[in-house]
């Protein structure tokens, strides 16, 4: 039991603490039949905390004093607290979401929060891990409580179907994930990140072989978790049989918390594998992936006739475009797809939470048909919806346009000017299929559907990701500032 | 150095195989409809053994299992506990809070009442 | 050597088992066979309490589990036998893969340490040592299980109790799911 001095750092544990004495707390809540929306409170608060930790780690690393606990195996760098913050702000806008429609949606269980709050802390543990047995927890932590809310429509096979397909499928993708894990620690001797970077780029290391297809195998787990082709076919399906609110859920939180684990060891171990005689293979594997991501991503959302399912399909375009900051990998990748999954979250949480203002009480009547008149007979709500899309597009002067602008700068500066070229030019495909619904909302005559008044949680969900979505395209460098001063531990090797 | 084992196994495997073979031996061999039929404690079978069980049974076994892998994690702290007493009581009390509270829920919520 | 060629052969014959045989129940005892040579290789590791764990937890424990969800499935005759066309590539890649990472293993130029000097620095696969590594260096992960556990608890009786709870008046599905409590109970 001989640990060094300053191995145990509970301060950069506050978020994840906090956020599981909050479920614990909204668990016991639910229990002991506390009413709903006191535990809605409840875990909204508990994000609140954690995010006033989470900032406070922040400005730790703007002053140069960043942590890292556990013998590098938990990090509270800036990258770790950014990524933190993000995650809490995807799971504040889905607990927003969620409470305006979980009675009307039937989906009133009371272990609904307690899971939402044990899975972002699951979210928040992965997006700091500095380890590979860390990550693996995280991942599990964060895929289990999600697996669950995937199914949690009771009686409707679509949501059933959701959760089981993501269950089989995770399992399967944390198989691989375990292997490579086995693989590369047969490799390097190590879990943590630092140590297999210094081992792989150690002067006598020579099982090259076996670390390449540990992470190769490590890629492939990854990427199921964030969707790239060929690995993204649970994706539809899974995000329109999910109710709405577990959408909004997962499509940020679970993939901000990837992509946050996946950059940390593309920049170290990853990178630490490219100097070697099969350096090459890597990037040249991840490219391909992140080009047929792009390919099938955005001409998938436009073939598409339902908007739940478009949104579904652009999200794996947009896990394309955040690859190309992964295969950066490095600091100025790193920034770039902290700003990119802040603004995607802001502007995909918002979509779906107009979204779930629409469509019918068992999530159908997504059809580009209902949104025909919009305009008219709702103006915030369409042009709520209009802003988050153009944002989605990638169009000025919204988030999603700077968050392109920086991943294809961080692509082109790592010498990837090929992928970033297919990157604008799909961009242009998805112009297209965003346009549409816009298009359908304000030049279609309405059919007079009424629509049903819009509870105030969503209301306030909806102001937040528009005005964060205009915010963050009009003046992005506050945050990205913040970012790009902040301090990295375990990167540059 | 595993004797001891292979020997462990080599009687358990002679009894099993022993008590099967000496009953096929020397047992009497009368094939009615009343001595094939399988033994439910005297009362006649009825149905088929193969229905669908209630999914009830499945979540106590899975609950068994979590404390079952908890107990697991206590086998080394017991072995170690005398090289860090505080420590690894402060350890083991985190991680029994934990699932402390997962124990709490379980009962309010019903899943042990049949 | 040739202890680990036999495990192996073993091991990979019951994996087969798990894939190949049609009946259920023979995957599942298949798969015991390989858990169980598993912990023996874990003895001819000098893991003796990871042997122990193998053998309580997954032989034990989780066999139990896939023995019930076959029970809970009760598939028929006609439904185990359905099987997708395109199931030899599934095969031929999975065959595929596995040689590669079995050729990268045995590429790797390493060699293995003296069996005596692992015996010596495993101290018999006493607990201890790993008591040491899982309360010390991995403390953090070992707190991480706890959640984890807590969560899946969370799930699984997430799922099943919303079946015995009465469904909220007024609510769309009410109907639907009553029909659907009856079903499964």
């Amino acid at each position: 039991m001989t640990l060094p001095a300053d191995f145990i750092v509970v301060s950069i544990l506050g978020p994840a603490i906090v956020m599981l004495v909050f479920a614990m707390i909204t668990l016991l809540f639910a229990v002991f039949q506390v009413d709903r929306s006191a535990t809605a409170s409840m875990a909204l608060v508990g994000v609140g905390t954690a995010a006033v930790f989470a900032l406070h780690l922040l400005m730790k690393g703007q002053q140069g004093a960043a942590e890292a606990g556990f013998g590098l195996r938990y990090l509270g760098d800036t990258p770790a607290t950014a990524f933190t913050l993000v995650i809490l702000l995807g799971t504040a806008l889905a607990i927003l979401v969620s409470e305006a429609d979980l009675s009307r949606l039937g989906l009133d269980h009371p272990e609904y929060y307690p899971l939402m709050l044990l899975s972002a802390t699951g979210a928040i543990v992965l997006a700091s891990a500095g380890d590979l047995i860390t990550l693996l927890l995280g991942l599990e932590i964060m895929s289990l409580a999600v697996y669950a809310l995937a199914a949690w429509r009771q009686g409707s096979r679509q949501s059933e179907e959701a959760g089981m397909k993501y269950f089989l499928l995770g399992a399967f993708a944390s198989a691989l994930l375990i292997y490579g894990i086995a693989l590369t620690f047969g490799a390097g001797g190590r879990f943590d990140y630092a140590g297999l970077a210094a081992a792989f780029s150690a002067p006598g290391f020579d099982a090259h072989v076996l670390a390449l297809l540990g992470a190769v195998l490590l890629l492939a787990g990854l990427g199921f978790k964030v969707a790239f082709a060929p690995f993204h076919q649970w994706l539809p399906d899974v995000y329109t049989g999910a109710p709405t609110p577990v959408t909004t859920f997962m499509s940020v939180v679970v993939k901000t918390a990837a992509f946050a684990a996946l950059l940390r060891i593309a920049s170290t171990v990853f990178a630490s594998l490219g100097a070697g005689p099969l350096g090459e293979l890597l990037p040249i594997m991840l490219g391909i992936l992140i080009g047929a991501t792009l390919i099938v991503g955005n001409f998938g959302a436009l073939l598409q006739s339902g908007v739940k399912r478009m949104l579904a399909y652009s999200a794996v375009a947009h896990a394309g475009y955040l690859g190309l900051a992964v295969l950066a990998a490095d600091t100025v990748g790193t920034n770039a797809a902290i700003f990119y999954l802040t603004a995607y979250t802001l502007m995909t949480a918002g979509a779906f939470a107009v979204l779930s203002a629409i469509t019918n009480a068992d999530d159908r009547g997504d059809e580009i048909e209902r949104f025909a008149g919009l305009a008219a007979r709702r103006p915030f709500l369409a042009a709520s919806l209009a802003i988050v899309l153009m944002s989605l597009a990638g169009l000025p002067p919204f988030a999603g346009f700077v968050g392109k602008l920086l991943v294809f700068q961080a692509a082109i500066s790592a010498g990837y000017v090929a992928l970033a070229v297919l990157g604008i030019a799909t961009s242009v495909v998805a112009v297209v299929y965003y346009a549409r619904v816009i298009t359908y909302m304000y030049f279609r005559e309405s059919d007079q559907e009424t629509i049903r008044p819009l509870a105030p949680t969503l209301r306030i969900a909806v102001v937040i990701a528009v005005v964060g979505t205009i915010a963050l395209g009009i003046l992005p460098g506050f945050w990205y500032g913040l970012v790009e001063r902040g301090q990295v531990l375990l990167a540059g090797f | 150095m595993y004797e001891g084992l292979l020997m462990m196994f080599l009687a358990a495997g002679f009894i099993g195989a022993a008590a099967i073979g000496v009953g096929a031996l020397l047992g009497p061999k009368r094939a009615t409809p009343t001595t094939l039929a399988a033994y439910e404690s005297g009362i006649p079978a009825s149905g088929t053994a193969r229905e669908r069980f209630p999914v009830h049974f499945y979540l106590v076994a899975v609950l068994f299992i979590i404390f079952d892998i908890e107990t697991a994690f206590f086998f080394p702290l017991a072995v170690k506990f005398g090289a860090a007493p505080q420590f690894l009581f402060a350890q083991a009390i985190i991680f029994v809070g934990i699932l402390a509270v997962g124990y709490v829920y379980i009962l309010r919520r019903g899943v042990l009442r049949w | 050597m040739i202890t680990f060629a036999v495990l192996a052969v073993v091991m990979v014959v019951g994996a087969l088992g798990v894939v190949l045989l049609r009946q259920p129940v023979h995957a599942a005892l298949s798969l015991v066979g390989t858990l169980l040579t598993l912990a023996v290789v874990f003895v001819t590791l000098q893991a003796h309490f990871l042997a122990a764990i193998q053998v309580i937890v997954y032989g034990g424990a989780i066999m139990v589990l896939f023995l019930f969800v076959i029970m809970l499935l009760n598939l028929k005759e006609e439904a185990t036998k359905t099987r997708a066309a395109y199931r030899w590539v599934a095969y031929g890649v999975g065959v595929i893969a596995a040689a590669a990472i079995a050729v990268g293993a045995l590429l790797d130029p390493r060699q293995a340490p003296d069996a005596l000097a692992v015996s010596e620095a495993l101290r018999g696969g006493s607990p201890e040592l790993i008591a040491e590594v899982l309360f010390g260096e991995f403390m953090l992960a070992f707190q991480l299980v706890g959640v984890l556990l807590l969560t899946g608890m969370v799930g699984a009786v997430a799922l099943v109790q919303r079946h015995n709870e009465p469904p909220r008046p007024g609510t769309p599905l009410a109907d639907a799911s009553r029909r659907d409590a009856r079903g499964t109970r």
